[in-house]
């Protein structure tokens, strides 16, 4: 099914650069690299919700995910430039985001199981 | 997850794009993948590498075991090469070939750096500057203490220059002494040194003075603060003897290149 193939592609990519020994990343930009990887899962889990309140759009999920993982890094550098951790910012809002998203998420799906059994109880007596 | 499908889409969407947009969201995925398993590696590196930041007191116990015995060893290889000196003497008491070699060794050792040496030339003095930025950013700070890649300009104008023997502070410069900076302390000879840094050369000393002063040299590069170095020249010094360890564990002499290089090239 969609979902789980989607999470084995994720699962496949992470083990193409986890085990690779031939791509790294200079200990320096290691923080941009997290930041990147939380805002691509924040645009993922934002997706999901969208999909459970029948709202999804492809291109606004493809153009959010590319643009929100640029923008958190182009932010975070920005910030190292001015001096000030923009990408604390960045990073607490994201995971902000994330709950957000995902507690909406539980809810529709605990609201359709509870819509579900009701339906099938009051179907049965 | 079965819900996601399931729901109604609020817009009619045309089925080539619905085939594509799998497509992407898989691809999308596998990029995430990738960019938490980059993270996961790289983190793990980090880890491993680096000195454990917080153990300051671990570090600086193992630094103080470390010196003490690094001062134990100097003193025995001082006391080695005083040695060394009294049995080349006893043997020297040996007339004829003894002789010979004697005075061949006692002027390789001369040109080694393994003796004190002494005669005219050359003080090049490098301080840290007096002024104070406490405002200006640590990058502009920089430029007005003393590094070591500027003690090793003034140490190689001075060899370029014709020096015949150079010591900074209370250490003699041969072909391997490294002067290097770690941290606020420049090791010369693995030794740390503090500023002022006195840098003494043997040799001409009008010829060396002009390479310091050449333009665009060394003395021109300290024009954000031109007190950070003095230059003057001295009629007679001391340069004491090279101290550190003379053992070579890789290099081996070639007695005949000649054959040298035949047994390389035949193997």
């Amino acid at each position: 099914m969609l979902a789980i193939l989607a999470v084995l592609c994720a699962v496949a990519g992470f083990a193409l650069t986890y085990f690779l020994p031939g791509i790294t990343v200079p200990f320096g930009d290691q923080e941009y690299l997290s930041l990147a990887a939380l805002a691509g899962l924040d645009s993922l889990v934002g997706g999901i919700r969208a999909g459970t309140e029948g709202k999804f759009q492809s291109t606004v999920f493809i153009s959010g995910f590319v643009m929100n993982t640029l923008l958190a890094v182009f932010l975070a550098y920005l910030g190292e430039r001015l001096g000030q951790d923009i990408g604390l910012a960045a990073l607490v809002l994201l995971g902000g985001r994330t709950f957000v998203n995902l507690s909406i998420i539980r809810r529709h799906w605990l609201e359709g199981r509870m819509i579900g059994q009701s339906a099938s109880t009051a179907g049965g007596s | 997850m079965a819900l996601f499908l399931a729901t109604p889409r609020s817009e009619a969407k045309p089925k080539s794009e619905d085939r594509s947009w799998w497509i992407s969201l898989f691809i999308l995925c596998a990029i995430l993948g990738g960019l938490f398993g980059l993270s996961f590696k790289t983190q793990n590196a980090i880890r491993h590498n680096e000195l454990p930041s917080g153990n300051y007191a671990g570090l600086a116990q193992a630094y103080q075991v470390l010196k003490k015995s690094n001062d134990a060893d100097r003193g025995t290889i001082g006391d080695l090469q005083l040695n060394i000196g009294k049995l080349e003497q006893a043997l020297g008491a040996h007339p004829g070939q003894q002789q010979v070699l004697e005075d061949q060794l006692k002027g390789l050792r001369f040109q080694a750096g393994l003796t004190a040496v002494t005669g005219p030339g050359l003080i090049v003095t490098l301080n840290d500057s007096k002024k104070r930025f406490p405002d200006e950013p640590a990058s502009v700070q920089m430029q007005y203490i003393i590094h070591d890649v500027d003690i090793n300009q003034v140490v190689n104008e001075l060899k370029a220059a014709g020096a015949e023997a150079i010591a900074v502070n209370d250490q003699r410069i041969i072909g391997m002494s490294p002067i290097r900076c770690a941290g606020p302390t420049i090791f010369v000879n693995n030794v740390p040194e503090t500023p002022p840094y006195v840098i003494r050369a043997v040799g001409d000393a009008k010829t060396l003075q002009d390479a310091m002063n050449l333009a665009g040299g060394v003395v021109a590069g300290f024009s954000l603060d031109p007190a950070m170095i003095a230059v003057a020249k001295s009629d007679s010094m001391l340069l004491p003897a090279y101290q550190g360890p003379t053992e070579s564990k890789y290099a081996r002499p070639v007695n005949d290149l000649r054959s040298h290089s035949r047994s390389l090239s035949a193997g």
